[in-house]
């Protein structure tokens, strides 16, 4: 099982979420983050006109699927959040020892 | 298992289940408590005889087993808890010991929930001083077995103790219940009530009780209706509540098998379908049902706060005599005394049957921030909730809604009141329609009505802050006008239309039946219309998409309307719940509000980006002393900010120091942007006079087929002006050569020191085929907007309208025919739309004040635009 962490653009969260649906990813947390990478924290403007801003706002995605779907996923959000800018976001893929739906106690694949 | 026991807990299930079909049948919610409350006690007597004849026969006689709490007043819930105490006098001998943990066991094996003490008279009575729950619980006790002397005992004990320390136990009373209500929600319109527990639920209605018999030695509502505690009115409507929340509570303890008080979203539903009621197009089930739940429960609070106020109002005799006699008649209607405002008897019967002089009685006390009498206060709640339409609403009633709308202190609470006492929906009616109006979603914690109140304390609230957010609150003119768009921006809901929608219409109609001026009702209209739309586009779209920013910002048009825009979406976000307006979600608000301000302004908005101060103290570093590098100090601080942004320090000084040598010229740079094809073009112009020189940079580079993107003036202190202009040269593809960018600054010098008449300039056609022209489908609308609060010393206009070459000149030969001059302007392209933002001064430099010179300026701006777009 991979743990998928998608930092995006926060407008992109929709498209991200129905094409997620539709390749059978069927859950799905989400979380308001702020933050800033290479983009460091300004938007670069139209014609020079730029904006201080500390962090810019992002959404954080986080899907658990099993190993080998892990790339189609990855494929998905890179395709719906990709604006060939900087700001665009980062994807962090984990490995993941075990997963436990509490209701049931089910483990594994079988919980996600 | 002994015998008995066994015994009792049949008698138990088969007597609920029993009661539990009656109850299915549609028995009515009291009837199912007192009748298991009988089942109960029939329970308890069975268990407490078996006790008595197996452990001691004679201590019937010695002992009184009292029932108290719910169990006491005889309308115990299927899962309620038994609470129960045994009364005893002299020694604790071993068999009351041995009684007491026989029948604790027995009770708790038969399936019911304990809670028991065992005291004597002087100690409960004791211990009820030292905590309010004991003493309320003690207020319903009920005798159900044993000695009735020392049961009188322990009554006539409590009734003297209560008689002596009446006023500290009403005020520990209310203390307890109001910590209670804090726990499970201070207000009626919760998504998410107890029927039990929060703000006007049963227990409400068990404080009324409470305080009966701490008042007037009476715990029962129709008891306390016959001496005069309370109006015929109020014991029918808090009877008619009390049948409605037992019902329902019943049902949920029922259909769980548990004392399930909590009304969950799931469970609102099922008690919804379960109570018949079947919704409509417009309203769900679950929606009319919670609509009934809100309107006992606001009649429950309203009834039991006025029961709270009068029972210390009793206890501060010498104040209220006090009052009496300082209070002094300010008109012939209304009276004002020290804490207080109110009506006199004489009056009172003109005052509540006119909606106008309510509304003045509601202008003064948030004047004078004082409280309305209670007698006051309930006449004109009768009367009102006797009328439901037949009240008439005269301008004069409008007059006075729109200037307590004005207010910023003391308006949320006024308007609470107006409509608990429902004269809210007397002025404006569609709020009757959202009394009570469940929001079912996920989303939402508040009724409509609930939230739209909330909205409005928020948005008051701002006028305190010190950010960005109660800049744009103060900047805002009329305020009323906000406040009013709030109370109505969520009234279409609970209607099949896009709210959104409806509420236009009602702002629309509201607008009228006030008679606001046109200009007034429309910008109402427009913020309901668009309450959701600043909060869709910074949650949903890409808040640094310029094209998107300038869309968004043409459509608002003004920066008043921006302001209140985004105010309004701060209060409304703000009051779905608490918490709803994270870091986050304001982050994004309050970037979209600060780009189409600058969209609408201009660098002119009075902050300072933090990295500019760095730039402006680098650029003076290239001054020779320190005279030179406080003159370069100055003159940077007075360009374009993002001009000195975009460009190298170096660059800056070096051109500033060039225009130091000039006395009265003109200077000229033109450079390609890096990493675009754009081009730019500075023109610093040294001279007294300015006037003219905007229109022929602009016609000339029009003229020599350059296409404008963007254009900045701006004065650099008294003598200097600052062009700053930037185009594509669409006679070629990449950026042109050295020899054309010679060539335009040649011309630029040429024409703009020549007197040659600019009236016959003619446009090459050579680049009309590329010209980006938008197709008829997507032009955007022309539109000219002028703002005369925004800037102190100049008069802003906004311009918004398609592109197409020529313009900018076009707009600046208007303003110079109309005798204008512009001491700043912006214009930028963003897409197929252009938005011009141009700050105009008279001759003698002065803002225009006039109103019709600033309606000529308007209109000929506008028709100069339709004439050159849309021939």
């Amino acid at each position: 099982m991979k743990k998928i962490e998608a930092i995006i653009r926060h407008f992109k969260l929709d498209d991200i979420k129905t094409s997620l649906t539709e390749v059978g990813v069927e859950g799905m947390t989400i979380t308001e983050v702020k933050g800033y990478g290479r983009q460091k924290g300004h938007t670069e403007m139209y014609r020079g006109n730029e904006y201080a801003i500390d962090f810019v706002p992002k959404v954080k995605i986080e899907v658990v699927v099993p190993a080998d779907r892990a790339n189609e996923v990855v494929e998905k959000i890179i395709s719906k959040a990709q604006t060939g800018q900087m700001g665009d976001g980062k994807i962090f893929i984990t490995d993941l020892s075990d997963v436990v739906r509490i209701r049931t106690g089910e483990r594994g694949n079988e919980a996600v | 298992m002994r015998q008995s026991v066994i015994e009792a807990r049949q008698t138990w299930r088969d007597g609920c289940g029993k009661l539990r079909e009656d109850h299915e049948a549609g028995a009515a919610g009291i009837v199912v408590c007192n009748q298991l409350s009988g089942l109960l006690d029939s329970v308890l007597i069975q268990i407490c005889q078996t006790a008595f004849e197996e452990i001691s026969p004679a201590l019937v006689s010695r002992v009184s087993l009292t029932l108290l709490g719910g169990c006491g007043r005889g309308d115990i819930a299927p899962f309620s808890d038994v609470d129960l105490m045994m009364l005893y006098q002299g020694s604790l001998t071993d068999d009351i010991v041995e009684f007491s943990r026989r029948i604790s066991q027995d009770i708790t094996d038969s399936g019911l929930q304990l809670g028991f003490s065992c005291r004597t008279p002087r100690e409960a009575c004791t211990m009820s001083l030292t905590d309010a729950y004991i003493f309320s619980s003690l207020t319903e006790a009920r005798l159900l077995i044993g000695n009735p002397d020392l049961f009188e005992n322990f009554q006539g004990r409590f009734r003297r103790i209560t008689s002596k320390k009446n006023s500290s136990l009403i005020k520990a009373i209310i203390a307890a219940r109001a910590k209670e209500r804090h726990e499970y929600g201070e207000t009626v319109y919760l998504l998410r009530p107890n029927v039990k527990r929060s703000r006007g639920a049963l227990r409400d209605i068990h404080l009324i009780r409470w305080l009966g018999f701490v008042r007037f030695g009476e715990t029962d509502i129709e008891q306390l209706l016959a001496k005069g505690a309370m109006s015929t009115a109020d014991s029918t409507q808090l009877l008619a509540s009390r049948e409605f929340l037992l019902r329902v509570r019943n049902e949920m303890h029922f259909h769980a098998s548990r004392a399930n008080d909590g009304l969950e979203r799931g469970e609102q539903v099922r008690v919804a379908s379960w109570l018949g009621y079947a919704g409509d197009d417009a309203l769900l089930s679950v929606e009319e049902f919670m609509r009934d739940y809100f309107r006992f429960t606001s009649r429950v609070s309203y009834i039991c706060e006025h029961f709270v106020n009068k029972s210390l109002q009793h206890k501060q005799r010498g104040i209220s005599f006090l009052g009496s006699i300082v209070t002094k008649q300010i008109d012939e209607h209304f009276r004002m005394g020290p804490t207080h405002i109110g009506v006199s008897e004489k009056a009172i019967d003109v005052v509540k049957t006119q909606l106008e002089q309510v509304l003045r009685l509601m202008q003064l006390s948030c004047l004078h921030g004082k409280s309305i009498e209670h007698d006051t206060w309930i006449a004109i709640r009768h009367e009102m909730l006797k009328r439901k339409t037949d009240i008439e609403f005269t301008q004069d009633c409008a007059r006075r809604f729109m200037a307590l709308l004005s207010n910023t202190k003391g308006l949320g609470d006024a308007l609470r009141r107006l409509h608990r006492m429902t004269v809210l929906e007397k002025i404006i009616p569609q709020f009757a329609h959202a009394r009570g109006l469940l929001q079912f979603n996920e989303y939402h914690k508040y009724t409509v009505d609930e939230h739209s109140l909330r909205a409005l304390e928020h948005v008051i609230s701002f006028d305190q802050d010190k950010t960005i957010i109660g800049e744009a609150y103060r900047n805002v003119r009329d305020k009323k006008l906000l406040h009013l768009a709030l109370l109505l921006h969520d009234l279409g809901k609970g209607f099949p239309e896009d709210h959104s929608e409806v509420g236009r219409r009602i702002a629309q109609a509201t607008g009228e039946r006030f008679g606001l001026s046109q200009e007034e009702t429309e910008t109402i209209m427009f913020l309901v219309h668009n309450h959701l739309v600043m909060s869709h586009l910074a949650f949903h779209r890409d808040i640094f998409d310029q094209n998107m920013v300038a869309e968004f910002a043409a459509n608002v048009g003004s920066l008043q309307m921006l302001s209140m825009l985004y105010v309004l979406t701060l209060a409304d976000v703000k009051a779905v719940g608490p918490d709803v307006l994270t870091a986050w979600k304001l982050d994004l608000l309050t970037n979209l509000f600060k780009s189409a301000r600058r969209v609408l302004t201009g660098d002119h908005d009075g902050r300072l980006d933090p990295r500019l101060k760095q730039v402006y103290g680098q650029v003076s570093e290239f001054g020779a002393n320190e005279q030179e590098r406080a003159w370069l100090l100055d003159k940077a601080a007075s360009m374009p900010h993002n001009y000195c942004l975009g460009h190298p320090v170096s660059e800056i000084a070096e051109r500033l120091l060039e225009l130091q040598e000039v006395e009265d010229g003109i200077l000229c740079w033109v450079n390609p942007i890096p990493k675009t094809k754009l081009v730019e073009i500075a023109v610093a112009k040294s001279s007294s006079r300015r006037a003219g020189v905007f229109h022929k940079v602009a016609g000339t580079v029009t003229g020599m087929g350059l296409q404008i993107h963007g254009a900045d003036i701006k004065p650099i202190g008294d003598d200097m002006v600052w062009y700053w202009i930037q185009f594509e040269d669409l006679m070629f593809s990449d950026v042109p050569p050295a020899h054309r960018l010679e060539e335009i600054r040649e011309k630029v010098l040429d024409k703009v020191f020549s007197e040659e008449s600019w009236e016959t300039l003619r446009f090459p056609a050579v680049w009309k085929k590329e010209d980006k022209v938008a197709s008829e489908a997507e032009q955007p609308e022309i539109q000219v907007k002028v703002d005369n609060d925004t800037v102190a010393n100049a008069t802003v206009v906004d311009v918004f309208s398609s592109d197409k070459a020529g313009l900018l000149y076009k707009i600046s030969r208007k303003i110079h025919q109309l005798q204008l001059d512009v001491t700043y302007a912006r214009t930028i392209s963003y897409g197929i739309q252009v938005i011009g933002v141009y700050y105009l001064t008279d001759d003698d430099g002065n803002k225009i004040r006039d109103r019709n010179r600033l309606l000529q300026i308007q209109a000929e701006l506008q028709q100069t635009l339709v004439d050159f777009l849309d021939p």
